[in-house]
């Protein structure tokens, strides 16, 4: 699963995101109970919890498809 | 809801009445329980309850007693919120020739008792039940949320309770976390007697339409049921016989 999929998936509607550097605050509809979704989305991906560093680094489309990779 | 030896209840006020009784039902029924209060003047460790004495308000007391009795890979399964204490004392009243207005000592200790700590309890619990697969909360209003003559600060922090229980249903309910209350009336426990004279009580049971006060059985079936029903969310059960009906 890539970024915009996880994303898409946890905002529950299909999304355009400009482009990979885009903050996922700007994205329509996000807000912090989307970004709980998200960290607990990803450890259950990733198979383990995220660090507060990991968590801190989340900021961009980008950011989330870097952490997925390194699972 | 079935028992499971891996799967945890915690039970907040298991140190009062009806939390001992419900901590002990659920130990009986072949859970691992962890009992947490600030003192027990009821129950304690045994069995399958594991006791821990902490103070309800502080959060990382709260964090530590979760994160030593229960193992990282055994998930809370239940939370049965029943922190609370009731107090009487009227808005204004006469103190010999003077009259005295609440005290707000007395106002931030039954809000800290009755809404605080249930919050806090809460929502720690919540913090692990969401990496472990979800739960269920029980958190304990009364029909006092309503407003009753004598109980402001109870009333208050009881229709705080109603209204953190609804708030947690919605942004907990997506990440599979269902937050319940019971409101009750009266219930024939230890602490309702401390708390009212027997005529007063004698008075309730005859105002409700049952004729009687409820009993700690009751109030397990109302939580077992809130617990095990997979499409109560947000849900307030009110208990009390018909009494404010």
């Amino acid at each position: 699963m890539d970024a915009r999929e996880l994303i898409a998936e946890v905002l529950r509607k299909s999304i355009v995101i400009p482009s990979s550097d885009a903050l996922l605050a700007h994205i329509d509809g996000w807000d912090s109970l989307k970004g709980v979704r998200l960290v607990l989305r990803m450890e259950e991906i990733m198979g383990r919890e995220l660090s507060e560093g990991d968590i801190e680094t989340l900021q961009s489309v980008e950011d989330v498809d870097r952490l997925l990779k390194v699972a | 809801m079935a028992a499971d030896v891996d799967r945890w209840v915690v039970v907040s006020g298991a140190g009062g009445a009806l939390g001992a009784a419900l901590a002990k039902h659920h130990a009986e029924a072949g859970w691992r329980v962890l009992a947490l209060d600030r003192k027990f003047e009821s129950g304690g460790s045994a069995g399958n309850i594991t006791a821990c004495t902490i103070d309800l308000l502080i959060e990382a007391e709260v964090h530590k007693a979760l994160a030593d009795h229960i193992p990282a890979n055994q998930p809370i399964a239940l939370l049965i919120n029943a922190v609370g204490q009731i107090w009487n004392e009227p808005i204004l009243a006469m103190r010999g020739a003077r009259l005295a207005a609440h005290s707000l000592d007395t106002w931030r200790t039954v809000i800290d008792a009755n809404l605080n700590a249930p919050f806090v309890v809460a929502t720690q619990v919540a913090a692990r039940m969401v990496r472990r697969g979800g739960g269920a909360i029980v958190n304990f209003s009364s029909i006092a949320s309503k407003g009753n003559a004598g109980q402001a600060a109870y009333s208050a922090a009881k229709a705080g309770i109603e209204g953190l229980t609804r708030t947690m249903a919605i942004e907990l309910g997506p990440l599979g976390v269902r937050v319940n209350a019971v409101a009750l009336g009266f219930i024939d426990v230890a602490t309702t007697k401390a708390a009212l004279t027997g005529e007063r009580l004698q008075e309730y049971a005859q105002k409700t339409p049952l004729g009687r006060l409820g009993d700690v059985g009751e109030v397990i079936g109302a939580i077992e049921f809130l617990a095990a029903n997979s499409f109560a969310n947000g849900t307030i059960v009110r208990l009390d016989g018909g009494l404010r009906l």
